[in-house]
């Protein structure tokens, strides 16, 4: 296995740049996700680190090799494609086999490294038959042996599990997440899924409009995204934002948006704009009797154990989650109050997070 | 409503009904006459044979050099399925799955072949093969059969080649296959259906070909079915109908086995979509 | 940076390639046509005879020449009659038997016969059934009494071209009805589904989606087709031999004929690239004005992978 260091890559096609500016170091045995909205430029940048792709401007490493010229099959990293690509007139034993027998490995030496491959991914049973005869979780598992048995420097792969149903997708992630693991194998994957990024990735490449706006795991993607982007894309269901005025009365920071005011904590006392973006996930609101934001409610959806609630306050439409048990109808007046050590601050000119230290 | 539908489904099928006779009953009455004396046909005009024989093709078989044609006409065709079947196999993949400056306009070149006078340009034709000591051999004629089975033959295997996924290649690509190995071991194999179709168009090209036949196949002993068939047939003041009707048949029995054995194939090869 | 992805680098295995087709057309073709020009510009008469550089003066005598002249109008016919009416009849006839029914399959398959047998056969086939005196095709109308007197198809100058437009059509229907219900049979059953839903009615799904899928193709014969047909030389030699009279000469028949019987090798070869020169000139009309649908892929990763 070895570390990718992706330098000041930029992709153009035309007169359209799709890829820029991207910087990703990625460690040995590290599994970074790219993740963004589709059409942000992930498929691309992958493309160009498997070398299916020329780069407009950039370095690639691998290991410490700079790879920019070299072909695909040089690079010595492996892919998972989306549709799997598997070739439908070879059974899974030779469709395992086909790289390693054309890179003239002694059939014998072939013939282990399958039956390995086959029984870490349970595919002893299914080797003499071919593709057509699989289902869509067995033939995924093909495509994700033939990388496998390569044993490369890196797994690439572009959304495996986006053709597989729900059930078989969440089962899946978890046996790919055990495989990699055990082989603590350098993967980059792409998805536009957040919630397999976040399950997934030991750090999270989040990108929109062919930059990576965050570069960082999970946790911090999820509780300090770096701008509006981040904070609407990574969470469901997605954040609450709100144009706010920020006022000082008494030594302290108040935010007046058109329906109520809200005192912000101690440590926000050195925030220096005078208006922002507030953001709020609907979790972190609870009900209250009096007090709080006042709202009228306009939809209900039950998602199980909680009920997800829209509500209009002031000109604004929010959405908090309330405990299913509560008896909650449209047209009903609300209150509730905000977790106040949960609340981000967006500037409201470039969208991105205002930062202060936090005094604990 | 319903009995509209079902007057208009009759109706369909009444009209393929038609198409279908137009097309093939003449096949059936040619086999029929092909069974009455010649003296018969001409003088009878009833429907109903009153006598069968097989003078006809006692005739054919043994008084014409029908063996000695269809041998030569399945050199001729099997030389030009051969030399065919590469050149567009390695046309169509290069055209229509690689990329480089000009394949369109080369495409169209490639089919600009069929802009090409054939009865009017076998003086130069004949010249030039002359040169290259190709007259008077199938070889020769199997190689203009060629030039006129390939243009057609690429954009035949186009549905096929591109129904394929472009990220066959590209594993193949990222797991270090050469591209020369991909095409033969990966997508050769896949476009199997393809190639018995362009196979089969080859062959009937060259099966059906008269003209450069006629113009290159100087000696007797090397004439196709073609050539032979119409010395016999049109080559006499009056036309006998009983051995034309023969040969005619002797000439389409092969291509009605052919279609027997693989014509399901034909379409289904030069179909991307499914066709059961 | 320069460009080196998996895709620029085929350029030279895509050329090579398509080499050996490229080579084996200009040898077929492009070769004999240089060979035509100088041809024409001599004497010669019959093939190894001496000759004499004459300049343009093949050409010059054909402009004159009212036969010729006359050719040129009934190729122009014919290549309408032929080309154009096989095509839609073709495409008809696809879209009839596209839809499932009872024996689709052996329609499928056999339809196609007439294609492939030799010209000759089909020569033989329909010059029985046209016969005046035995043949099916008389003999049934006069038992129907459709007819008092036997038509002479191929014998009376006025019907002798549709006779020969029939039998041409008789052929090559069947093989392009094929080539459209390969091409049918590629149109994404999902877009039909979907227009389903939105209850578009059979005509606006023709319009909508069959057809649109079918324009390439239809491009590809509507190109093809005419220029087979208009060089369509062996059926009508054995048929007709352009007679009766000259009423099915067509410019290859004539210059076949001017060739090998009239024993003027030059002047006929001049007769052929003047036709070819017309023939040319409507390819490149009829691409230009297609030349959206005879762009096979454009450079895009998009283009490949629909
Ligand atoms: N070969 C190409 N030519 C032109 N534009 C392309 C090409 N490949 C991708 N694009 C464009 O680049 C953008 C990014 O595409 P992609 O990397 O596939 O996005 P993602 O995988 O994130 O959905 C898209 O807008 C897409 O249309
Ligand atoms: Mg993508």
């Amino acid at each position: 296995m070895a570390s990718v260091a992706l330098k000041n890559l930029y992709k153009n096609f035309g007169q359209t740049t799709v890829v820029r500016n991207v910087n990703v170091e990625i460690d040995d045995g590290e599994f970074l996700v790219f993740v963004g909205p589709s059409g942000c430029g992930k498929t691309t940048t992958l493309r160009m680190v498997v070398g299916l792709e020329s780069l407009s401007q950039g370095e690639i490493h691998i290991g410490n090799r700079l790879v920019n010229d070299l072909p695909p099959g040089d690079r010595d990293v492996a892919m998972v494609f989306q549709n799997y690509a598997l070739y439908s007139h070879m059974n899974v034993s030779r469709n395992l086999g086909f790289a390693l027998k054309s890179r003239g490995l002694a059939d014998q030496e072939i013939a282990k490294r399958v039956q390995r491959v086959a029984k870490m991914l349970d595919l002893e049973e299914l080797l003499e038959r071919k593709p057509k005869q699989l289902s869509g979780g067995q033939r995924q598992r093909v495509a994700l042996g033939r990388a496998v048995v390569r044993n490369p420097q890196v797994f690439l792969m572009d959304e495996p599990l986006s053709n597989l149903d729900a059930l078989l997708r969440l089962q899946t992630r978890k046996e790919l997440i055990e495989l990699t693991t055990e082989l603590n194998s350098t993967v980059i994957y792409v998805t536009h899924d957040q919630v397999e990024a976040m399950t997934m990735g030991h750090r999270l490449a989040v990108m929109n409009k062919g930059e990576v706006v965050q570069l960082d795991p999970p946790e911090k993607v999820f509780n300090e995204p770096s701008n509006r982007f981040v904070a609407e894309f990574i969470g469901s269901p997605p954040m609450n934002f709100l144009d706010v005025e920020v006022v000082e009365e008494n030594f302290q920071k108040i935010l007046k948006s058109d329906a109520f005011d809200l005192v912000l904590p101690k440590y926000w006392d050195s925030l220096s704009e005078s208006e922002a973006i507030l953001g709020f996930r609907p979790h972190d609101a609870q009900l209250v009797a009096e007090g709080g934001v006042a709202g009228r409610v306009t939809v209900v959806e039950t998602l199980g154990a909680e009920k997800l609630v829209y509500l209009k306050v002031g000109k604004n439409s929010l959405s908090i989650l309330v405990p299913a048990a509560e008896k909650i109808r449209s047209g009903d007046q609300l209150r509730f109050d905000l977790n106040k050590d949960a609340l981000h601050l967006f500037n409201r000119a470039d969208e991105k997070r205002i930062m202060l230290f936090k005094q604990s | 409503m319903k009995l509209n539908f079902s007057i208009f489904s009759l109706l369909r099928l009444f009209v393929i009904i038609m198409i279908l006779f137009i097309l093939l009953a003449p096949f059936l009455w040619i086999l029929l006459a092909s069974f009455r004396p010649n003296m018969e046909l001409v003088r009878n005009q009833s429907l109903i044979p009153n006598s069968l024989t097989i003078e006809n093709y006692v005739s054919l078989f043994s008084k014409s050099g029908y063996w000695q044609w269809i041998i030569n006409s399945l050199i001729v065709a099997i030389y030009t399925v051969l030399i065919s079947i590469p050149l567009i196999v390695a046309g169509a993949y290069s055209v229509y799955r690689t990329y480089f400056w000009g394949r369109n306009a080369l495409s169209l070149f490639l089919l600009s072949v069929y802009i090409f006078p054939t009865a009017l340009l076998v003086v130069p034709i004949f010249r030039i093969f002359n040169d290259l000591k190709l007259v008077d051999s199938h070889l020769g004629c199997a190689l203009m059969n060629t030039a006129f089975a390939v243009p057609f033959g690429i954009w035949l295997l186009q549905a096929f080649l591109k129904s394929l996924p472009p990220e066959l290649e590209e594993a193949a690509a990222v797991d270090g296959i050469g591209r020369m190995r991909t095409l033969i071991q990966i997508i050769i194999p896949q476009v199997a259906p393809g190639i018995i179709a362009i196979a089969m168009f080859a062959f009937i090209v060259s099966w059906t070909e008269y003209l450069f036949a006629m113009t290159l196949l100087l000696s007797n002993d090397l004439h196709t079915l073609p050539i032979g068939l119409t010395g016999i047939v049109f080559g006499q003041y009056r036309v006998n109908w009983g051995f034309a009707a023969a040969g005619a048949v002797g000439s389409a029995i092969p291509v009605f086995l052919l279609f027997l054995i693989v014509g399901r194939w034909f379409i289904r090869g030069i179909s991307a979509g499914a066709i059961k | 940076m320069t460009k080196q992805d998996f895709r620029s680098r085929d350029a030279r295995l895509g050329f090579l390639l398509v080499l050996p087709a490229v080579v084996l057309v200009i040898l077929v073709v492009i070769l004999p046509i240089i060979s035509g020009i100088q041809i024409s510009f001599t004497s010669q008469r019959v093939v190894g005879s001496e000759y004499e550089f004459i300049g343009l003066k093949n050409y010059f005598e054909l402009f004159e020449d009212k036969q010729f002249i006359a050719s040129l109008g009934k190729s122009a016919i014919w290549v309408l009659a032929n080309g154009f009416f096989q095509t839609l009849a073709a495409l008809l006839i696809a879209l009839l038997i596209n839809q499932p029914f009872r024996g689709q399959n052996f329609v499928r398959t056999w339809i196609i016969l007439p294609w492939a047998v030799p010209a000759a056969v089909t020569a033989i086939l329909w010059r029985w059934m046209f016969d005046a005196s035995s043949g099916i095709v008389n003999t049934t109308m006069k038992g129907m009494d459709l007819v008092q007197k036997p038509v002479l198809f191929l014998a009376n100058p006025d019907i002798a071209g549709m006779s020969l437009t029939f039998v041409n059509s008789w052929r090559y229907i069947p093989f392009l009805t094929i080539i459209f219900l390969a091409s049918l049979a590629s149109v994404p059953e999902e877009e039909y589904e979907a227009a389903k839903v939105d209850g578009a009615t059979p005509w606006l799904q023709f319009k909508s989606i069959t057809f649109p899928n079918l324009l390439p193709t239809l491009t590809v014969l509507g190109l093809v087709g005419t220029l087979w047909a208009s060089n369509v030389f062996d059926i009508i030699w054995m048929m007709t031999r352009g007679g009766p009279g000259d009423a099915t000469t067509t410019v290859p028949v004539l210059m076949y004929d001017m060739a090998f019987y009239g024993y003027n090798i030059s002047k006929a070869t001049a007769g052929a690239i003047i036709f070819l020169f017309i023939l040319i000139i409507f390819a490149f009309v009829f691409i230009f004005a297609n030349r959206k649908q005879f762009v096979i892929a454009s450079d895009t990763f998009q283009d490949l992978s629909k």
